[in-house]
């Protein structure tokens, strides 16, 4: 109910949209036109020949701060920094204070982006800052920021029932930080997001989807203007301020005997093997627990031309082993700020038997039917 | 390879602890310092405490499955002895101050060692959280 609720409210929002395509008043070709200088930043100016008109993104219309100290302060605000704790930080960041009540009327302003507040006030009372949230940097042929949500995953997994099954997720990514085997990693191994084996995708349904997750990218990816910030930006952005996302940029790996047992053990067609010493490795974007699944979820920049089925099966083969969570339980997404594609990677390795008839089930039938016709 | 259906898969980011990165580091330091060929008379201490480390990880890896409590404490003596082998690195370096290329070495596991301790602590915390909470969950 309240998803639905929260969906309403970010429909409206949309038409905030900042790289604007056609124009707003007459939906005509715009092109852009100057900068306008405003006290704290400069904003794109747009202008329409068939109208006329002259106009800016809508979501910066009378804004003093940019957008990106804004969703700052937000993610402050979740990180349960007090008012004053949040000016001192904002202060020493971009050198410009601000007064408790801006920091207030933005909360309530933009708390349809922030479905962590509901959580928040029980959060305060039972952790510290420092326990709210695990994290290291991974030098793994680049750098990775992995996050892990503590406090929102204990929130998660104890607030629904079928949510219980997931705790092996938690244990797994409480290890993370500590036990992650970095030198495979750092090692030449084949990555999940270049492997180009094609999987029968019969009977797999993707299924475009209006979600929450999409609003937030439309959110956040107006603060950033550049390309490759924006992952970073909006992944930490909906670790913080959403109430679903568990953990970012995840390692996972699988090796020869996790194929073997997929492939032997539960019959998956998986269309690939790997060399005794090969492992197959990648980094998962996003982490949700909703609706009793897993989700496992990768922003690609311009989703309905991209299709990493592959991709994402392979994450969700290598978390289901390393949780021993069943793979019925995961759901893979990709999206960007405008759409939004969901599948379940089970139907992906593994189909359906036709199921054959039984000879006895087919004489029970007949006899039923005889029964109705003389009843008749 | 062939499927061996027998073939446990630990629910953790590694396999077994050969994989832990602090085990592998600690063995590498070892070796390396066992095959100095300047330490003399100091070089048997420092062989039996440096293979004691890694050694302590290893069963401490496998107890935290059964008794945290016990893997906790391997833990807690694995730090112990990375401070012993720290100050025994420090005496050592203090002996050879004047040589340059000794020192380097010496300096290098010191860091090293470091690093490794607190990795060991880190270890220890996460252990903490996952297992000690399975155990209260067991008990009640």
């Amino acid at each position: 109910m309240e998803q639905v609720k929260l969906l309403n409210s970010l429909k409206k929002e949309e038409k905030n949209y900042k790289i604007l395509v056609n124009c707003p008043y007459c939906s005509g070709k715009i092109v852009k036109r100057g900068v306008r200088k405003k006290k704290f930043e400069e904003v794109q100016i747009y202008y329409c020949k068939n109208c006329d008109k002259r106009f800016t993104s809508q979501i910066t219309k009378n804004k003093t701060y940019p957008l990106r100290i804004i969703l700052d302060t937000l993610t402050f605000y979740n990180k349960l920094y007090s008012f004053e704790e949040i000016s001192n930080l904002i202060k020493n960041k971009y050198g410009m204070g601000l007064s408790p009540r801006i920091i207030s009327r933005w909360i309530e302003e933009y708390k349809n982006y922030l479905p962590f507040l509901r959580m928040r006030e029980f959060v305060i009372k039972n952790y510290k800052r420092k326990e709210l949230i695990e994290e290291s940097k991974m030098i793994h042929q680049q750098i990775y920021n992995f996050k892990f949500h503590r406090a929102k995953a204990d929130l998660i997994l104890g607030e629904e029932f079928r949510h219980f099954k997931f705790k092996p997720l938690r244990d797994f990514l409480e290890l993370v930080s500590s036990e992650c085997p970095h030198q495979i990693f750092r090692e030449k191994q084949e990555r999940a997001s270049e492997k180009k084996e094609k999987f029968n995708l019969n009977e797999v349904k993707i299924i475009p989807k209006k979600s929450s997750a999409s609003q937030f990218a439309n959110f956040v990816i107006q603060a950033v203007s550049n390309n490759k910030e924006r992952h970073e930006v909006l992944e930490e952005f909906m670790l913080y301020n959403d109430s679903v996302t568990i953990a970012v940029e995840v390692p996972v790996l699988m090796d020869v005997e996790d194929i073997n047992h997929y492939k032997f053990e539960l019959g998956f067609d998986i269309p690939f093997s790997l060399k005794d010493d090969q492992y197959l490795t990648g980094h998962i974007d996003l982490i949700q627990i909703r609706n009793g699944s897993i989700y496992i979820m990768d922003f690609k920049p311009s989703a309905k031309k991209e299709k990493p089925i592959v991709q994402l099966t392979l994450y969700a083969l290598a978390l289901s082993r390393l949780t021993g969570i069943r793979l019925y339980h995961f759901k893979c997404a990709w999206f960007d700020s405008k759409d939004y594609f969901e599948f379940f990677p089970l139907h992906v390795v593994y189909k359906k038997k036709k199921g054959r008839i039984n000879k006895n089930q087919i004489g029970i039938d007949s006899k039923k039917k005889e029964v109705i016709k003389n009843e008749d | 390879m062939e499927y061996n259906k027998n073939n446990f898969r630990v629910r953790s980011p590694v396999k077994t602890f050969r994989d832990l990165e602090v085990y592998q580091t600690t063995i590498k330091l070892s070796n390396i310092l066992t095959n100095l060929d300047f330490l003399n008379e100091d070089k048997e201490e420092v062989k039996k405490v440096s293979e004691r480390i890694p050694k302590l990880i290893a069963e401490s890896y496998g107890d935290r499955f059964d008794f945290f409590a016990v893997a906790e404490k391997k833990l807690n003596k694995t730090v112990t002895l990375i401070t012993d082998m720290i100050t025994k690195i420090d005496l050592l370096r203090e002996k050879f101050l004047e040589d340059k290329e000794k020192r380097e070495v010496l300096d290098k596991a010191l860091m090293k060692y470091g690093y490794q301790k607190s990795k060991v602590l880190n270890l220890k915390k996460a252990w903490k959280r996952v297992y000690d909470k399975e155990e209260e969950n067991g008990a009640s």
